[in-house]
């Protein structure tokens, strides 16, 4: 008897003392006349042999050696008058076995099983229709047939305007520690080695701080993102979102299970490739796989950050939410559009899927999740993008004339990128800069920020106006902890602007005046419009080399091409249209 | 009717193929963790087995944002085959 409150639980009290003091009977399980009388023999056989019976309950032994317990069978072997019993055990299973067709063991479970069966049926009453529970009332709301969809979308976009505007001030403080006290501390250890003023000096502030430590200044922004997802999945709503989009699915005549490979591409897009496998046949795999890089990965979303910030402000998270949503839009279009040519199919199948329960969100293992993926992501920042930014770096300080580095337009990288750039001129960046950093986004998209900390000739302010000396390290360290306070403070003012009628920021915040560095180049270099137009290619384009590697594995290199440059053609043209639609609208 | 371990195996057979747990539970109106617990003493005997669609190479959580809806991670429902008379498995320890 169990007790699930504890008013209940003193109620039961006394029926536990007074069930204890009856002297009940066990129960017994009756094994049916095919077991019965072996067991009664077996059970005999077993009180014949004193050893046994002082060891073990005779008719609980003889059923565990029917059922083949090999443990209690080596235990058995070693007693006196065991062997003489496993024999007999032996004998009556293989007697049983050929008069039933059964063995033994099945017809014991079988009997239990009935007996536990009938024991249910008379103690148990269940009510006509079960109770909804909190569970089943959150979700008559949450997977509405109408309503289901806006509400994922409504959540979404709750989830980057928290993600765009409100992390984006720790974005501010740790743009600023970067920029500032360490990359004077690396000049300054520099110079106490001696080594300063040099290409050592360069590299480390010119490519890997303004290249690497631009895209590590983006980790608040991946943590609250990483927040708000894994806040939705504790609770349970995740698996909400792939029942309510499955419809839309379903609708556009794409396969219900093709979501989930495409939720998970949010995430990262290699996974979610791999994740096609859970599709039964292989023409909806591929068709899912072509579609899973449209998904927006986490490595995209500094890009757009980044841009939202430049030029939108207050309003970059829409800007944020409007990327996520126009690649789903692409994606079902395109599948919308594959189905009804390349992999027609006739026969829809059933998507199903359990619902787990909505439950309150633990807060460790939110945080567990956080920094888990947290971790994954500036361990990519320490291998993959330091690497692609020491090879910028190079490729800009090449040709070395006179003992010079070349200007940046005028280096190795700065050339290759120009004679790309006029194929970007109509949808408004045709310029080297953009150029060249689209094509390092090819190894991951991240690069794309690093590699444009670096073209945009983003130096460390601190480093140049300012000399070393006129800093020190616990002035520094000051500059940091306050740094962080202020963002602290900034971060619950604006959380608490974002409720209707609240507004607790200062006139100034938001207006770009506390811009980065690269914000404000950016700012220099593109216009709302032509930013709005590359952050589409971004979104849009051939996917990374993690992610084409796994196409390639998954669906052979002929769909690997086909990908790449299906996406490429896409992003080209969705690119061209939002500048020049744009244009014609005489916006930006 | 009390639904015997028979019964069971006799709807595999008859089905011919990969069963879901809950198609099952309906058809033989039979609750769910009840008819599981039958079909694992099947599997225990080698007659049936669970089907799995195998963890990707290359799948790494740390850097996939939507892990509660990964096919990998949340329940998909659990479904389960005959073992093919030439395709023995191993019994397992009960």
């Amino acid at each position: 008897m169990i007790a699930l409150s504890a008013p209940n639980a003193v109620k039961l009290a006394p029926m536990t003392q007074s069930t204890i003091k009856t002297e009940a009977r066990p129960a017994l399980v009756d094994y049916g006349p095919e077991l019965e009388p072996h067991l009664a023999a077996l059970t005999d056989l077993i009180i014949a042999q004193p050893a046994l019976r002082a060891a073990y309950p005779p008719r609980w032994l003889a059923i565990n050696l029917l059922e083949g317990d090999p443990d209690l069978q080596a235990q058995i072997a070693r007693l006196p008058g065991g062997a003489e019993v496993l024999a007999e055990a032996a004998r009556i299973t293989s007697q049983v076995q050929g008069t039933t067709g059964e063995d033994a063991d099945t017809l014991i479970a079988d009997r239990r099983y009935r007996f536990i069966a009938d024991l249910v049926s008379e103690a148990v009453t269940r009510p006509a229709s079960a109770s909804d529970t909190t569970s089943d009332r959150i979700d008559r709301v949450a997977t509405h047939p109408w309503l289901g969809v806006p509400i994922f979308l409504a959540l979404m976009w709750f989830v980057f305007q928290m993600t765009a505007n409100v992390s984006g001030i720790y974005l501010d403080w740790i743009d600023g520690v970067i920029n500032g006290p360490a990359a004077r501390w690396i000049v300054a250890l520099l110079g106490v080695a001696r080594l300063g003023g040099g290409w050592l000096e360069s590299l480390l502030i010119d490519g890997v701080i303004a290249g690497a430590g631009g895209v590590l200044a983006f980790v608040p922004v991946l943590m609250f993102l990483y927040f708000f997802i894994a806040l939705l999945e504790d609770t349970g709503y995740m698996a909400r979102a792939a029942f309510v989009m499955d419809r839309l699915m379903q609708l556009l005549g794409l396969h219900g299970k093709s979501f989930i490979p495409l939720l998970v591409g949010f995430g990262c897009s290699v996974p979610g490739i791999y994740a096609t496998r859970t599709l039964e046949d292989r023409r909806d795999r591929i068709l899912t796989g072509l579609l899973v890089p449209f998904m927006s990965c986490a490595a995209r979303l500094p890009v757009y950050v980044l841009i939202g910030a430049a030029f939108f402000g207050a309003n970059s998270g829409t800007l944020v939410f409007a990327m996520y949503l126009l690649g789903v839009l692409v994606a079902v279009l395109s599948g919308f559009v594959f189905r009804r040519t390349i992999f027609k199919r006739s026969e829809q199948l059933p998507f199903v899927m359990e619902l787990p329960p909505f439950r309150r969100p633990s807060l460790s293992t939110i945080g567990r999740q956080v920094w888990d993926r947290t971790m994954g992501f500036v361990r990519s920042v320490w291998t993959v993008i330091v690497a692609a930014s020491v090879i910028v770096w190079l490729l800009l300080n090449i040709p070395y004339r006179d003992g010079q580095p070349p200007a940046l337009s005028d280096s190795l990288f700065g050339g290759v990128s120009r004679a790309i750039a006029p194929v970007f001129e109509p949808a408004g960046f045709g310029n080297w800069q953009a150029s060249g950093s689209l094509v390092t986004g090819l190894v991951a998209k991240e690069v794309v920020i690093s590699t444009m900390g670096q073209v945009y000739g983003v130096e460390a302010p601190d480093t140049e106006d300012a000399p070393a000396a006129s800093h020190t390290f616990l002035g520094d360290l000051t500059e940091i902890a306050s740094g962080f306070g202020q963002a602290t403070l900034d971060t619950l003012k604006a959380t608490a602007s974002l409720l209707p009628g609240v507004n607790l920021m200062d006139d100034e915040a938001g207006t770009g005046d506390d811009q980065t560095a690269l914000q404000a180049a950016l700012h220099d270099h593109f216009t709302p419009r032509q930013a709005v137009a590359f952050s589409v290619f971004v979104l849009l384009y051939t996917p990374c080399m993690a992610t084409v590697g796994a196409i390639r594995h998954e669906f052979g290199t002929r769909w690997m091409w086909f990908s790449m440059v299906y996406m490429l053609s896409v992003a080209w043209i969705a690119a061209v249209l939002t500048h020049q639609a744009g244009s014609l609208l005489g916006l930006g | 009717m009390t639904v015997t371990l028979r019964r069971v195996l006799e709807a595999f057979e008859e089905a011919g193929g990969v069963i879901r747990l809950d198609a099952l539970s309906r058809e033989l109106n039979l609750d769910p963790g009840t008819l599981d617990s039958m079909i694992q003493h099947w599997i225990r005997k080698g007659r049936i087995r669970e089907v799995r669609d195998g963890l990707p190479d290359g799948c790494d959580c740390r850097a996939c944002g939507i892990k509660g809806a990964c096919p990998f991670v949340i329940h998909l429902p659990r479904r389960y085959e005959l073992v093919p008379p030439a395709e023995p498995a191993p019994l397992a320890t009960p």
